[in-house]
């Protein structure tokens, strides 16, 4: 029988990610957040953690180097990878939002936004129908509009506090986000059987949760 | 100084084959187009150059943003072929033969597109192998070219596959309940296809719509899998006689396949709608074990010859000759390293 790839983000959502497989009686016992090591296996079950970047977790699973995938929605919108997207998993809950340090880049003509997101930016702002240039960031965004980089940023915000800490504001919520389970779309056919199951626990826990609020 | 010298290189999403690479893709090649000429297929050939207003005007069939164009000597706009079927069907409609009469076309020619995807080395020029059958609305003609693409597979020595079944009409049947913008069915069949269960609930709760068909939308998505379990959801889903034909005409397909004894290698995904406004009933995606991408597409388009003032029932499907190659090799490499 052969083994089911997860690729799982590192960061913001490895700890929850892993506390859900925890409660499938999915654990891998060589992983420790310090080890160096990027590949854990569960040999009983025949699974396969496979630790990467957020922001290529969609790329793996839709080139299928992973049969399915945890990430944050952020990352997928950016990607536009076709991939199932089967269960919102309900944690990593936050927000895309447009920020400054105040609503004038509204009125500009065309104004500067700095952001890690250019696509979900630019798909925002042409739907609003208002032109902007993008400068693609790929840390401390809030950074940018202080020193006169951009005159506006769009980042994600969980609680805030980062964005106030540099006196900004969040001025339009783009989206609300939350993690997802997705699924290479050849394996889902492929590998039905066995990935069905775990998808079905994986659905049942998180319905099960929602049912426990 | 470092000047770079672009004679030197090849441009992106384009590459050169090698003689064994190139030795092993005609090998390929001829073993499938032998599969089609001892089927009774015909091989013809289009143009690579077509006038940008023959796929301009079929609309959304192809996007037209991926196309590449050239400016013909009096202006007029020009693509490379972005694909095989529709000038096929313009073929086909235009042989002033009667649409009820069987014919049998195969082709296997380059596509172009422009790249979207910045990963896949060869997405502006690739290789497709396929077939088109005219004449014949039936379940039989399905059949046909279903086990044809299923046989090429085998022949080229895939061991590990599934194809995908899926019905165009079901969701085109439950949509004719509703009255919605083609915007809003758009999303639906958008957020339908990714499986995208949790945003579909959120999109159908919001639409003015019979709460039966609330229901039903959001039950597509889950209807896959082992065929008769899926037939047999599917029939407690039925609101009118049109979603009732159409899956009685996927039960005959797919019971026809079985006694063909391609039965083990087949799922059904009611899902699965590819471009709606270019399929009209059973449709299908070959998927090969360990491969992230779809090897074959395929299914029915009986509106196609319309375009071309001709109404002629048609079938058929492409293989994505690169992709295959690469499957092929995968396999091997996985088998070789024993995680099968």
């Amino acid at each position: 029988m052969d083994c089911i790839d997860i690729a799982l983000a590192k960061g913001r959502l490895e700890d929850q990610a892993l506390e859900l497989f925890a409660e499938l009686g999915l654990t891998f016992p060589d992983y420790s957040k310090d080890s160096r090591r990027l590949i854990f296996t569960n040999a009983e079950h025949k699974v396969r953690l496979v630790l990467v970047k957020s922001a290529d977790v969609p790329i793996y699973v839709e080139r299928g180097a992973a049969d399915i995938g945890i990430v944050g929605k952020d990352m997928l919108l950016e990607s536009g990878a076709q991939v199932y997207e089967l269960v919102d998993l309900g944690f990593g809950l936050c927000k895309i939002v447009v920020a400054g340090k105040t609503d004038a880049y509204q009125r500009k003509p065309k104004p500067v936004v700095a952001t890690k997101y250019p696509r979900i930016a630019q798909a925002y702002f042409r739907e609003k129908g208002q032109p902007i240039e993008t400068i693609t960031l790929h840390g401390s965004v809030e950074l940018a509009p202080l020193v006169g980089l951009a005159d506006c940023i769009v980042d994600i915000v969980e609680t805030g506090t980062t964005l106030k800490e540099h006196g900004l504001q969040p001025m339009e919520v783009i989206t609300t986000l939350s993690a997802q389970l997705i699924a290479n779309r050849a394996s889902f056919k492929t590998k039905c059987a066995r990935l069905y199951g775990l998808i079905d626990q994986i659905q049942g826990v998180v319905d099960g949760r929602l049912a426990d609020r | 100084m470092v000047v770079e010298r672009l004679s030197m290189l090849v441009p992106n999403g384009v590459k050169d084959l090698s003689q064994q690479d190139l030795e092993n893709k005609q090998q390929m090649l001829g073993e499938i187009a032998r599969l089609f000429k001892e089927s009774g297929y015909r091989e013809v050939q289009t143009p690579i150059f077509e006038y940008y207003d023959l796929f301009k005007e079929i609309k959304g069939t192809l996007e037209m943003d991926r196309m590449i164009k050239v400016i013909d000597t009096d202006g007029k706009v020009l693509v490379l072929r972005p694909d095989a079927t529709i000038p096929i069907a313009r073929m086909a409609a235009s042989q002033g033969a009667d649409p009820q009469e069987l014919r049998r076309f195969s082709y296997v020619t380059s596509i172009f597109r422009m790249a979207d995807d910045p990963h896949n080395v060869q997405s502006r020029e690739f290789t497709q192998a396929g077939v088109e059958l005219f004449g014949d609305g039936g379940t039989g003609a399905d059949v046909e070219v279903v086990a044809l693409a299923i046989s090429c597979l085998q022949k080229v020595g895939v061991s590990e596959f599934t194809f995908d079944l899926g019905q165009a009409k079901f969701f085109k049947a439950l949509l004719a309940e509703t009255s919605l913008t083609s915007e809003e069915q758009a999303d639906l069949q958008r957020l339908i296809e990714h499986k995208n269960f949790a945003d579909l609930k959120r999109l159908v709760d919001t639409l003015a719509i019979p709460n039966e068909v609330r229901q039903a939308l959001r039950a597509i998505p889950k209807l896959y899998g082992p065929p008769e379990m899926v037939l047999k959801k599917a029939r407690s889903v039925i609101l009118n006689a049109e979603m009732e034909t159409s899956i009685a005409e996927l039960a005959d397909v797919y019971a026809a396949l079985t006694e063909a004894g391609c039965g083990g290698h087949l799922t059904i995904d009611l899902g699965l709608m590819g471009n709606l406004k270019y399929y009209t009933g059973v449709l299908f995606q070959g998927y090969v074990m360990g491969y992230g991408k779809p090897i074959v597409l395929g299914g029915r388009y009986d509106g196609l010859g319309k375009y071309f003032g001709c109404d002629i029932k048609a079938t058929g499907f492409a293989i994505y000759v690169d992709d295959l190659i690469a499957a092929v090799k995968n396999q091997e490499r996985l088998t070789r390293n024993g995680l099968h």
